[in-house]
């Protein structure tokens, strides 16, 4: 039997989702259209609308859009704050790719992007951030919690210091890894404008969704249509927006026992590797993390091999981010964090789905030091031979 | 066309899963079918060996290992319904293969680098990147096929002399040899391309891919770009006479005709010699590239008799032997004198062939079909 232990990757859909879905598949229709097929699939969108409403514990004024993932609605609110005035656009050197990459394209254009780097420890500091700011500032982007590592952000207290030093600027956090592993109250955040991923909770990919703060107003990344109150145009992806309004209220019903549990299996992994294994090492181990993330160094051994080597025992992780194109690059969070890239490459990243147990956990802990072992015997032999 | 049971090393085909090289072309395709035909569990690998998109400006399918090829390596492995994973070389290639291949032009040599890659990538660090996986058996889709005496393991050219790649392998140990499998050797070409179509593999009718795989346009060029060339230098004939000027050594490989565009001889010219010191490419006929023999150095010994000779130091080792001294030669009979395990004098019997320094020569026994031993040929 498959071990999954690469659910920041993807959550894949639970039986309990499947079963839900394929029942919505019978009656789709366009939520646009006025007859009463369009009705039923208007009214299961706006029930999905409530479901992410109260997952994320936004406000009844706060705004749901959906989009077609986490990807489009980071590209959206880098786009929406380039509109939005000339000034710098601030995020960190840990974001995902889909910030990044669009930042990186407005920095072609001219636009001033700083990018402000973690400390050792994966964590971004409020002061680090304030000391970039201006007071023209137009964008400040980081992400409540990082895929890689699962280190979080103060983000409330980076929001607070934030909006002092950068009043007209619009404030974003990325909480595609968060939602779903521990409670988070979007309200409370103080934060304009978030960003959510379907397929990292246990809904289809090909759904995510921002969620604005009342009273915020960006321009759409995607025109065409007047859906989503004029912010994403395009037929809404209903199957989709149903899949995420039913994985979040099965998450949100469960999320104390969901997050105990998996922080419980993840703990249990990591204090089984540390005590059979030398020269290894959890990368942001003492920071406030993601109760179902680890990052672990293994001194000595290749992190693209041992993901193979654990695959053909059935045992799923990754080095790094999901990769999509095949030949992975060193991670560029864990570079921005200080370490060679040797290091980097020593590095693979478990991260434990909700429905996993402490026996799974042995599992995987005694195949991973077996392993680790294995390779190592191996590069001491060839040490010699050289 | 059913010689499954005639291959070697099937004793191999225990419990373990044996690593399958796909570099996306239809030998290594059909060496991972022929494998799981014999219900045996794979892992598919494809090497990733050269970034072409960052070192070439256009990314060619006629090489092979680029990512088009790997995409349809992995289309054959879920045809085949076998694991694949692209693997990360770039480095050991980078420092075995491309460095020692634009060293080698730039010292006026003429390099091999599929041997480099063979002997360094393929036999080397694949297989410790294999143990690592937990399979200590490889398979590749050389044309090449082993045997097993009492003596040991012995390297005998493909089925299909036309494609027989034992030349490239004869740095392979006793070892090596007795963890390798090489399912296609046992086939020729067009039995291998009748093999994929039977199976409905996406790279049935695949062409072939070039000599080689990393150079997607002139050989020349890409030592330029990469290593920086040699400067100009001078076309002197054996005699000493200045015939003109050439654009370096980097060019010229002894025993080239073409591209010289030296008009006005009678007789055809050839690059004899290259002066690395001097820049000059020396030019003459075809008589004067003929040598009564020539010197091998960085020697292998491959067959089980001769390894037992080298390590009792029985020197001076003679054999009668057929040489080849390029890939696509035949290969002609010549007296084998080893003084030393890492020289050996080869001395042409009645034919001869011009040689190149920097390229293999492989010793072969009388019959052309067991490899014996090969090496560099040094500077003459």
């Amino acid at each position: 039997m498959f071990l999954d232990l690469d659910a920041n990757a993807t959550y894949a859909c639970d039986e309990q989702i499947q079963v839900l879905i394929a029942q919505a598949m019978a009656q789709l229709g366009n939520p646009s259209s006025v007859h009463r097929g369009g009705q039923r699939a208007r009214a299961a969108v706006e029930e999905a609308r409530e479901g992410i409403r109260e997952l994320v514990g936004a406000l009844p004024g706060d705004q749901i859009v959906f989009t077609s993932g986490a990807t489009e609605a980071n590209n959206t609110v880098v786009d929406a704050a380039t509109r939005m005035g000339s000034g710098s656009l601030v995020s960190t050197q840990i974001e995902h790719p889909s910030i990044l990459a669009p930042l990186a394209r407005e920095a072609l254009r001219g636009r001033d992007v700083r990018l402000v780097a973690p400390q050792q420890s994966g964590e971004i500091l409020p002061e680090a951030l304030v000391s970039v700011l201006g007071s023209e500032t137009a964008l400040i982007s980081v992400m409540m919690a990082n895929n890689e590592t699962g280190v979080c952000n103060p983000i409330i207290d980076i929001a607070q210091r934030a909006r002092e030093h950068a009043p007209r600027a619009l404030i974003h956090s990325d909480l595609s890894q968060v939602v779903g592993k521990q409670a988070i109250s979007f309200s409370e955040m103080g934060i304009d404008i978030g960003t959510i991923s379907g397929h990292k909770i246990g809904a289809l990919a090909g759904v995510g969704a921002l969620v604005l703060r009342h009273g915020v107003s960006i321009e759409p990344l995607v025109v065409g249509g007047s859906q989503e109150l004029k912010l994403r145009g395009g037929t809404e992806n209903v199957l989709g927006i149903i899949s995420l309004g039913i994985a979040s209220r099965l998450v949100r019903e469960r999320i104390t026992r969901r997050s105990a549990q998996m922080r419980a299996v993840r703990d249990r992994f990591e204090l089984l590797v540390l005590k059979e294994l030398s020269n290894c090492d959890i990368n942001g181990m003492n920071q406030q993390r993601l109760p179902n993330t680890s990052n672990i160094f293994i001194q000595g051994v290749r992190g693209d091999d041992l993901v193979v080597a654990l695959d053909l025992e059935r045992i799923l992780v990754s080095s790094g981010a999901a990769c999509s194109s095949g030949k992975p690059e060193p991670s560029h969070v864990l570079l921005a964090m200080g370490q060679d890239e040797q290091r980097v490459r020593s590095t693979v990243r478990v991260s434990f789905r909700a429905d996993q147990s402490e026996q799974d956990a042995e599992r995987v802990a005694h195949t991973l030091v077996r392993i680790a072992k294995r390779m190592r015997d191996e590069e001491r032999t060839v040490s010699h031979a050289a | 066309m059913r010689r499954e049971s005639t291959a070697v090393n099937t004793h191999l085909l225990a419990t373990e899963p044996v690593v399958v090289a796909m570099s996306g072309g239809v030998d290594s395709s059909v060496a991972a079918y022929l494998l799981t035909k014999r219900g045996h569990p794979l892992v598919g690998v494809a090497m990733q060996v050269w970034d072409y998109k960052k070192n070439s400006s256009e990314n060619s399918r006629a090489t092979c290992c680029s990512p088009a090829d790997f995409c349809d390596a992995r289309m054959v492995a879920s045809k085949l319904d076998i694991p694949f994973y692209v693997v990360d070389f770039e480095k050991t290639f980078e420092r075995e293969v491309i460095q020692r291949f634009v060293e080698t032009y730039q010292r006026g040599l003429t390099p091999n680098p599929c041997i480099d890659c063979n002997s360094k990538v393929k036999f080397r660090e694949l297989r410790e990147r294999a143990r690592g996986f937990g399979c200590s058996t490889v398979a590749t889709g050389h044309y090449a096929r082993i045997r097993k005496s009492e003596r040991g393991f012995h390297l005998l050219r493909g089925v299909d002399r036309n494609k027989d790649q034992s030349y490239f392998l004869y740095t392979c140990r006793q070892d090596e040899l007795g963890s390798t499998i090489f399912p296609v050797g046992e086939y020729t070409k067009p039995e291998i391309r009748e093999l994929a179509r039977e199976a409905g593999l996406i790279t049935a009718n695949k062409a072939e891919s070039q000599d080689i795989c990393f150079v997607a346009g002139s050989v020349q060029d890409f030592v330029v770009t990469i290593g920086g060339g040699r400067g100009k230098g001078r076309f002197v004939s054996t005699s000493g006479q200045v015939l003109g000027e050439h654009e370096g050594i980097h060019r010229f490989t002894v025993g080239q005709r073409r591209g010289l565009h030296l008009g006005g001889a009678a007789e055809p010219l050839y690059v004899v010699g290259i002066n690395a010191s001097t820049n000059d490419v020396i030019i003459g006929n075809r008589d004067d590239l003929k040598r009564e023999g020539f010197t091998v150095h960085e020697m292998h010994w491959v067959s089980p008799d001769l390894i037992q000779a080298v390590s009792e130091k029985r020197f001076p080792i003679e054999r009668d032997v057929v040489a080849q001294v390029r890939s696509r030669h035949e290969g002609v009979q010549a007296r084998m004198v080893a003084r030393d395990a890492n020289t050996c004098e080869i001395y042409w019997s009645d034919d001869w062939a011009a040689v190149s320094p920097g390229q293999a020569a492989v010793l072969y026994d009388l019959n052309n079909e067991e490899l014996l031993c090969g090496g560099r040929i040094a500077a003459l």
